[in-house]
């Protein structure tokens, strides 16, 4: 079969490209997306985007950007090209990322119990003081199964040779699964011919997945606890998601002032029937609003004594408070140590290599050569605080500096990666944009991955930022087999 | 069991959708009505703030009570909580967390009533004709939606604190219409009726939308007497009083704990079910003494429904004591 003219074209220079890059194993499955594409004409394309966009505002997909005061929905941009991950490459990830998420779990645990691996020399005290995520009232709390971060949201992306790095890992609260769902549920309604002849692995048993994991946590017995998602409410950037995964598992959406925690220890929510005991808690609210009794006074987004609740086990919470202190950029540096620590097995997936500004040395060639580099506070998300070097300007490189000069702890720096490409749908036809992808890790009695991950794309041109909160958008990411493809024949 | 946070904003929901219809109502029967008066009568528009009791409220912000003033503060301000564009407003907000429990097709409607409602209203306060267009355009999506509501959603606590909500709001609603009107009564126009005051009688009932069942039930010319007594009492005129208090009372008997609540409408009914329209005429002040002990009993049972099912700190503390 005759590869589409398109091929080349789709490629940019110096990047490595998802779908035309690898071109030898991935040719089959490239060249029947690209020519059920070539097939269209632009203004086919169009109508099958226009078509998306319906898709997408019937089925009330939306984010929120704090910023944007009262227009709280704004369609989340979706590009209808899949992006493409073979299935023997996406085997070996599931694999690092298991033993990725087990070894950070392992480390929390730690970090809240003896500390060993500080007083072993692998790990150094000072991160641990200077941490902002470590919570000294879950000193001495041990969690079922000794598993922090229930669910997982680790960041990859893939640098220019084709390596995919791990970027960072979410093990907080991490958001953007229901988007997964979403496209994957969007892709087959608009482009039922991509998926005829190919196996493409399917993503939905996630929110069963999600329930059982939480199920498992129940410290009350029984066959049937009462699990709640707590949300922050309907202002919060994800709370699209919080309804969504709420329904998809049918458990209650509760707030804070839904919840009591009765002398008793136990939580409670306030229903109709009079007060209900809860035993596991999907909490989307941060550490620090989640109980008004131990940390932020003023918060009225969480409940007041929940963590004497969770100290106590009477409660189950998702994930488990403190879980943040692996969930900083200082510490991502030192995760190929923990794995090595922990498992006594080399990383399967690398780390990005990281400049800790903590040391003077490192420090000193961040400064020097800064209009290069990615320069990142260690403790900040959704790329905020974030300076790119080669697209900054000098007066945003002055301000990074003397940041980084007046806190150096509190940064990290990394390479500007050549993030890869995958062909995307622009006003000009297809072109090349950069993407990364988050899959999702769930941790109990037992793990799953989500098959793939959300792929997300900056739409820019050249841009390399991919967050939703600043002009990224998002792809159905297909896990597919080529073996099988090539043994069920290609009569088309 | 349902959240009680949820079961709130489905009554409310409920409540906004039927206050802003008979927000609409008034307006549409009051503006027609005003076309069949001379043009010095004694009809005030104020009278509509008065119905509505938001009188604190309207003369804090404005000096002028006349038609456009009015009609500014009861259809399109975004200041005043009671007028269409907030009822419309704050029903969808309370829609928004619920919608997932609610059907597609009325989750649509609301969407649609409140474009249409962001779009129009401004534009009907000052124009006649495009008032006319606008308030009928609401009631109609305002039926809209209730047509959904009623041919497809599951009969379960949802719908039942829905209508529970359209309930309270309306017997409010009929009841505050009458307080206003029975206040000008003079005692011998209880039978025989001025004929500019029969007008004012017949708005009433078609703010109602009861002109047309009151003719053919009472049969004959309007009475305040008779338009009083089929108001309260009709056992089939949806909007009465007596009508919509059992309804409340009977989807009440389906939620639980309903204890206290049931008892508190059954009294209302008996109070209501006294009420001896005829006996009360010749004398105006002991009618509307009785209106206003009735209108009381609706606002008790509001706060002890609220009490009952919505669990706010207070209504916690007191039930764990």
């Amino acid at each position: 079969m005759g590869v589409p003219h398109a091929f080349n074209s789709l490629k940019l220079k110096g990047f490595y490209d998802e779908l035309v890059s690898p071109a030898r194993r991935n040719e089959p499955v490239a060249s029947r997306v690209l020519k059920v594409l070539a097939s269209l004409s632009q203004e086919e394309l169009d109508q099958r985007r226009e078509a998306a966009e319906l898709a997408i505002r019937t089925m009330g997909i939306s984010f929120t950007v704090y910023s944007e005061g009262s227009a709280i929905d704004r369609a989340w941009p979706f590009d209808i090209i899949p992006r493409v991950i073979l299935l023997e490459e996406w085997q070996r990830i599931e694999r690092g990322l298991k033993q990725r998420v087990t070894a950070l779990n392992r480390f929390i645990g730690d970090v809240y119990a003896d500390q060993q691996i500080i007083r072993d020399g692998v790990f150094p005290a000072w991160v641990l003081e200077k941490s902002v995520n470590f919570r000294e009232q879950c000193v001495g709390v041990e969690p079922p199964f000794g598993v922090w971060s229930h669910i997982c949201g680790s960041d990859l992306v893939r640098g220019r040779d084709g390596t995919m790095y791990v970027l960072e890992d979410n093990l907080r609260v991490p958001s953007g699964v229901s988007y997964m769902l979403e496209n994957r549920a969007i892709m087959k309604r608009i482009f039922p011919e991509l998926f005829e002849h190919q196996d493409i692995h399917p993503v939905g048993e996630y929110p069963a997945q999600l329930h059982t994991t939480l199920a498992a946590l129940n410290p009350n017995g029984g066959d049937h606890p009462t699990i709640v998602l707590l949300t922050p409410g309907i202002y919060n950037s994800a709370y699209f998601e919080h309804s969504y995964l709420a329904q998809q598992m049918g458990i209650d959406l509760v707030e804070g002032p839904d919840l009591l925690v009765q002398s008793d220890d136990y939580v409670y929510m306030k229903t109709i029937g009079g007060l209900q005991r809860v035993d596991v808690i999907y909490r989307r609210v941060d550490d620090k609003f989640l109980d008004p009794e131990v940390f932020n006074p003023e918060s009225i987004l969480g409940v007041a004594g929940l963590m004497r609740a969770w100290r106590a086990g009477k409660v189950a919470l998702a994930n488990a408070p403190g879980a943040g202190v692996a969930d900083d950029k200082v510490v991502y540096a030192f995760v190929p140590e923990i794995i090595r620590y922990y498992l006594g097995e080399e990383p399967i997936i690398p780390n990005v290599p990281t400049w800790q500004c903590a040391d003077p040395e490192q420090c000193a060639y961040v400064l020097e050569n800064i209009a290069d580099l990615v320069i990142k506070p260690a403790n900040e998300s959704g790329g905020y605080g974030l300076l790119i070097g080669p697209h900054s300007t000098p007066a945003q490189r002055r301000k990074t500096i003397a940041q980084v000069k007046q806190d150096p702890r509190n940064w990290i720096a990394q390479p500007c990666l050549n993030l890869s490409t995958t062909p995307t749908l622009t006003a000009k036809g297809l072109a090349p944009r950069h993407v990364d992808l988050r899959p999702f890790i769930l941790s109990a009695q037992e793990q799953f991955v989500t098959t793939g991950g959300l792929t997300r794309v900056a739409l820019r041109e050249g841009s390399l930022v991919v967050n939703s909160s600043q002009g990224g958008g998002s792809k159905d990411t297909w896990v597919v087999d080529a073996q099988s493809l090539g043994e069920a024949g290609d009569s088309a | 069991m349902m959240l009680s946070r949820i079961a709130e904003r489905f009554y409310w929901f409920g409540r906004y959708l039927e206050r802003a219809e008979n927000t609409a109502r008034l307006l549409l029967s009051y503006s027609d009505m005003v076309l069949d008066l001379p043009l010095r009568s004694r009809v005030g528009w104020y009278q509509l703030v008065e119905i509505t009791g938001s009188e604190a409220a309207f003369n804090k912000r404005n000096k002028q009570s006349g038609e456009t003033g009015v009609l500014h503060f009861l259809i399109d301000d975004p200041e005043h909580a009671g007028s269409i564009y907030n009822s419309v407003k704050y029903g969808r907000e309370n829609l928004r967390t619920i919608r997932d429990r609610i059907p597609r097709e009325m989750v649509e409607a609301m969407n649609e009533l409140w474009a249409f409602a962001a779009d129009e209203s401004s534009g009907s306060v000052r124009r006649s004709a495009a008032r006319m267009r606008f308030l009928r355009g609401v009631i109609d999506r305002c039926q809209t939606l209730r047509g959904h509501l009623r041919g497809s959603m599951c009969r379960n606590d949802a719908y039942y604190f829905i209508c529970i909500g359209r309930m309270l709001e309306r017997t409010d609603m009929t009841t505050r219409i009458m307080d206003v009107r029975v206040d000008d009564l003079l005692p011998d126009e209880v039978e025989n009726l001025p004929a500019f005051d029969a007008l004012q009688w017949m708005c009433v009932l078609r703010s109602l939308s009861a002109y047309q069942m009151y003719q053919r039930e009472m049969h004959g010319r309007v009475r305040a007497s008779e338009v009083i007594e089929f108001l309260f009492l009709s056992d089939s005129f949806p909007r009465s009083v007596q009508y919509a208090v059992s309804s409340a009372r009977n989807l009440c008997e389906k939620l639980p704990r309903n204890q206290p609540v049931l008892a508190a409408l059954d009294a209302l009914l008996a109070h209501v079910g006294e009420f001896k329209t005829r006996a009360l005429a010749q004398e105006p002040a002991a009618l509307r003494r009785a209106i206003d002990v009735i209108q009381a009993e609706i606002s008790d049972i509001d706060s002890l429904f609220s009490h009952n099912y919505f669990l706010h700190d207070a209504a916690l503390m007191q039930q764990q004591q």
